[in-house]
């Protein structure tokens, strides 16, 4: 993955289009400009950091209905809606649908440029987590099924004798089985295997 | 409370190691959780001892200090790790810190408390708390205690020799001893004088181990009075107790005594009556009746029946039915009273016309249980009645059968007779109806009153015969009303007038209905200007936009590249200003836009077929008057929408008079619209279909567009507006063309489901 942030352009009016392009293009990012909702959908790859921006009301398909399509492809990314029909419940069901900003034609450069920049840090961290929960999903890999049924009661809280009593098991072999476990997860203590399960739920889920 | 029952056997205890150098605070801890059947405590002093425990045994929980034995921090930590992963370690220290806190916290401490003053009370609780039990243990137990002591029955254990041993709070709530008094004399002494001997005989039965139950008794109070008590008790031999908890039922007491007295009262005046006299139990569905009735409507040499069916069986057959239908008694409230006529045989075999008037009493939960009433035998009475009835029944079925008000004006004697169409069209009572011709005049509106009385015909022949006026009638309340009056002149066989005989009309509700139409299309007319302004500014702002977000994207880059290469400072100063004005113009528009948009809708819940009535009743003359028949399909049941009427209206005008105006080339017999309304579970469509010249392919979609118009004379915005409206309301519009001629355009809206007010309304009409 290529670290340069990049950042989507997606306008039907070509002068909006190219001039956006231009504006960004002077904070030094990289800028890709798609003149649909199908276009950007068919041609956009989210392989390095970056953002979307991205018009509400566009012919064919409107803004909302392309976050409707990058969520169903699992594709997050964070997302500027620009309009230049702002309403209350436009912003409203942008912001719903999951922008990390709204900003109503014609905005200020400022305002733009702030939000890209926000945006694309965003993505960054956004994108650290996902490699961290990569990481954790392939150590939770390497567990046998016996230390998994450890770490799963004891994420829950279960006391070790509730535990050897629920699997048959003596305690002696309970704590073994979580010692290994702990130390092929590189954790450190109950709490933070709490937190990594929490966070792998979050991934499986 | 010994006789309490005891709680569920505890769970197995916890294994706690507590480590801590100081074997003063060990023994304080190990004291301290003698009393938690939940804790086993082993503590450990010293490295040795530590080491031992924690290689014998397997701990649930492990409670230590900071730093023991002088070693490192987190050595504890450490060990455990080695030894017992995963075990929960509280850490309590005498010396903490925040950011010693925060490293044993973030090192994965289960909690971190300091040993201030008393810290130890708390300490089992803390523990559980970070293992999740005991708590709730505790709190039931609480919960126990807390209901014992606020509940509001008098709850005590008291001793075979009669003293009380333990008592509940409400005790002195509710008779004002104190403690100290209660406790000094047997509870005996406390008891009304005449229920003592009771007491005695309770005694007796406590000591053969039998319970007293609901027995009722007096017991004085601190004041002197005496309040009731309902009581129950429950002897435990062993220990030589009873307990016994009891009710203040004073109140209960008072309203029965009342509720005796009561009933005396009304069986004396039921028997002195000569009326007959009934009290039907609707629950029991049993009948009483007094001695008249037996007598007047009774079967000598019989037993009395205290059955509804007996009464029902000696009901005229002819009368019986319409008996039976007003039968069941009402089950609202409001209407308590509950009169009819009938016939019922009588004790010497005939039957006589009475007057049942009968109230119905309801319980608190609005049910009637119970109904009361007398008979009257009206029979005399109502003979004379049937002849008047008779000979007056086809004149008032005449004057009823308008629903105008007549009047007879005797022209000789002066008098003025009038029907009760006063009553029902203006609402005056009878007896406010003067029979003379001063009071018809003083309630003309003054405004009106010269011109009518000028215009009374001249009341000899040379006049026309009949007369009309419009005019305003003062309605009891004060109102006026619009009416019509018509009357005609007739003369005796001298060609004197006679008599003069005419009907007012009230024909307020045409008028109003009339402005009002008037109203809504101003209305229509106001909201469609508004609306196409809206429109206009909206579908401009967007326009607009686009090209001024251009410029100020280039202004922008310009002046950061300009910055950037430290170029001509006066030329980054303009191009400022270009991006400052881009704003400005930005802002003008948004400000139009904010300010057309300002008209809000009103939304209320409606039936659809009430609002496409109104559509096309507001459209009829237009129909008319372009030869189109307009054909309206119902849905097959009524369907609710949310919507402000007046826009979805307008909605419909707009495709209606397209429709129209599609055919104005038709031949006339060719101009059809028909409009049908269909509801799936969630949206109802709404269609209109014509017969016109059709729409080209390629202009399907762009009908909707803004400004893009096949009429010569149009703006091209209506449907662009009904578009905007539709969509507004959830729902959608669209156009599709026909099989033969013409074009179906179609429109959803959500459903609503059918509210209360509606439900009561039509089930009231049917």
């Amino acid at each position: 993955m290529s670290t340069s942030p990049k950042v989507a352009v997606v306008d039907d009016d070509e002068q909006v289009r190219e001039s956006l392009a231009a504006l960004i293009q002077s904070m030094d990012l990289e800028v890709e400009c798609f003149a649909s909702g199908p276009d950007f959908l068919d041609h956009y790859t989210h392989d390095q950091p970056g953002c979307v921006v991205l018009d509400l009301r566009m012919p064919q398909l409107s803004g909302l209905e392309v976050v409707e399509a990058l969520t169903s492809r699992n594709i997050k990314v964070p997302i500027i809606m620009i309009s230049g029909h702002g309403d209350i419940p436009a912003a409203v069901s942008a912001m719903k649908a999951g922008a990390v900003d709204f900003l109503e034609k014609p905005y200020r450069g400022a305002a733009l440029m702030d939000s890209v920049r926000r945006a694309i840090e965003l993505d960054e961290r956004n994108q650290k987590t996902e490699a961290e929960r990569g990481l954790l999903l392939e150590r939770f890999g390497s567990l046998t099924d016996e230390e998994r049924q450890v770490l799963e009661l004891t994420a829950i809280g279960k006391p070790d004798k509730a535990i050897a009593l629920k699997l048959d098991l003596s305690l002696r072999t309970i704590q073994l089985r979580r010692a290994s476990l702990m130390r092929k997860m590189n954790c450190h203590s109950r709490a933070e295997l709490i937190r990594l399960s929490e966070t792998l739920k979050q991934t499986t889920a | 409370m010994n006789t309490l029952p005891a709680s569920s056997p505890p769970p197995a205890p916890l294994a706690l190691l507590v480590v801590d150098d100081n074997p003063a605070e060990c023994d304080a801890v190990r004291r301290r959780f003698e009393s938690e059947s939940h804790f086993r405590v082993v503590v450990a002093c010293s490295r040795e001892e530590f080491e031992r425990q924690l290689a014998a045994e397997c701990f649930d929980l492990v409670v230590s200090e900071l730093a023991p034995w002088g070693l490192d921090e987190l050595w504890t930590f450490d060990r455990l790790d080695e030894q017992a992963q995963g075990v929960p370690l509280v850490i309590v220290t005498g010396r903490g810190s925040e950011c010693a806190a925060v490293a044993a916290m973030k090192r994965g401490a289960a909690d971190y408390l300091t040993k201030s003053p008393g810290y130890l009370d708390a300490l089992p609780q803390r523990l559980a708390g970070s293992l999740r039990i005991y708590e709730e243990e505790r709190r039931e137990s609480r919960r126990r205690e807390q209901w014992l002591n606020q509940a509001l029955n008098l709850v005590s254990v008291v001793g075979f020799d009669g003293y009380i041993k333990h008592w509940n709070p409400a005790w002195e709530a509710v008779l004002g001893y104190t403690q100290e008094e209660m406790l000094a004399v047997p509870l005996r002494e406390r008891l009304h004088r005449d229920d003592r001997a009771r007491a005695a005989e309770f005694r007796e039965q406590f000591i053969k181990g039998k319970p007293v139950l609901a027995a009722e008794l007096r017991v004085v109070c601190k004041d002197g009075s005496y309040i009731w008590m309902l009581l129950n008790a429950l002897p435990c031999l062993e220990q030589q107790v009873y307990l016994a908890t009891a009710q203040d039922i004073t109140n209960r007491k008072r309203v029965e005594e009342q509720l005796r007295e009561s009933q005396e009262r009304f069986l004396t005046i039921a028997g002195a009556t000569k009326d007959a006299v009934w009290d039907w139990d609707l629950r029991e569905n049993k009948v009483w009746r007094n001695e008249s009735y037996f007598q007047l409507f009774g079967v000598p040499d019989e037993d009395p029946a205290n059955t509804i069916e007996w009464w029902l069986s000696r009901i005229h057959p002819d009368d019986r039915p319409r008996v039976m239908a007003a039968m069941p008694p009402p089950v609202v409230n409001g209407q308590q009273q509950w009169i009819l006529e009938y016939r019922l045989l009588r004790a010497d075999g005939t039957y006589g016309h009475v007057f049942d008037r009968g109230f119905v009493v309801f319980n608190s939960e609005g049910q009637s249980v119970r109904m009361a009433g007398s008979l009257m035998d009206i029979s005399a009475l109502k003979n004379a009645e049937e002849r008047l009835r008779e000979s007056e029944e086809r004149f008032r079925l005449a004057t009823k059968a308008t629903r105008d008000a007549i009047w007879d004006w005797d022209l000789q004697k002066g008098d003025i007779w009038r029907s009760e169409g006063f009553q029902t069209l203006f609402g005056y009572r009878p007896d406010e109806v003067e029979p003379n011709f001063n009071w018809w005049r003083a309630r003309i509106h003054d405004d009106d009153r010269d011109r009518v009385l000028a215009d009374l015909p001249l009341l000899d022949r040379s006049s026309s015969q009949q007369c009309m006026f419009e005019y305003r009638f003062r309605r009891a309340d004060g109102s006026y009303a619009d009416v019509i009056d018509r009357g005609f002149v007739m003369y005796d066989a001298d060609g004197k007038p006679a008599r003069m005989i005419g009907s007012i009309m009230d024909i307020s509700e045409r008028r109003r209905a009339e402005e009002m139409a008037h109203v809504h299309r101003d209305e229509l007319a106001h909201i469609s200007r508004v609306s196409t302004m809206g429109e206009i500014a909206t579908g401009l702002a967007h326009e607009l936009n686009q090209p001024l977000t251009a410029i100020a994207n280039y202004a922008e880059t310009c002046a950061r590249s300009l910055r950037a290469q430290h170029g001509d400072p006066k030329v980054l100063d303009w191009i400022e200003k270009i991006a400052a004005n881009t704003h400005r113009a930005g802002e003008i528009i948004r400000r139009l836009r904010g300010f057309t948009r300002k008209s809000e809708s009103r939304r209320s819940t409606v039936e659809v077929g009430e609002l496409m009535e109104e559509v096309i009743a507001l459209l009829e003359a237009d129909a008319r008057l372009q030869n189109v028949r307009v054909r309206w399909e119902e849905p097959y049941e009524k369907e609710f929408v949310t919507v402000d009427p007046i826009q979805i209206q307008q909605v419909l005008v707009n495709l209606l008079r397209n429709a129209f105006e599609a055919m104005a080339g038709n031949r006339p017999e060719c101009r059809q619209v028909t409009i049908a309304a269909t509801a799936d579970d969630e949206f109802v469509e709404i269609s209109v279909e014509d017969q016109g010249e059709g729409i080209a392919a390629e202009n399907f979609d762009r009908v909707f567009e803004a400004f893009f118009t096949n009429k010569s004379n149009g703006v091209g915005i209506g449907l662009a507006i009904s578009r905007s409206i539709v969509e507004d309301h959830g729902g959608r519009l669209w156009v599709t063309p026909n099989p033969t001629h013409g074009v179906t355009f179609r429109f959803t809206l959500p459903l609503v489901g059918v509210p209360d007010v509606h439900v009561t309304e039509s089930s009231r009409r049917r």
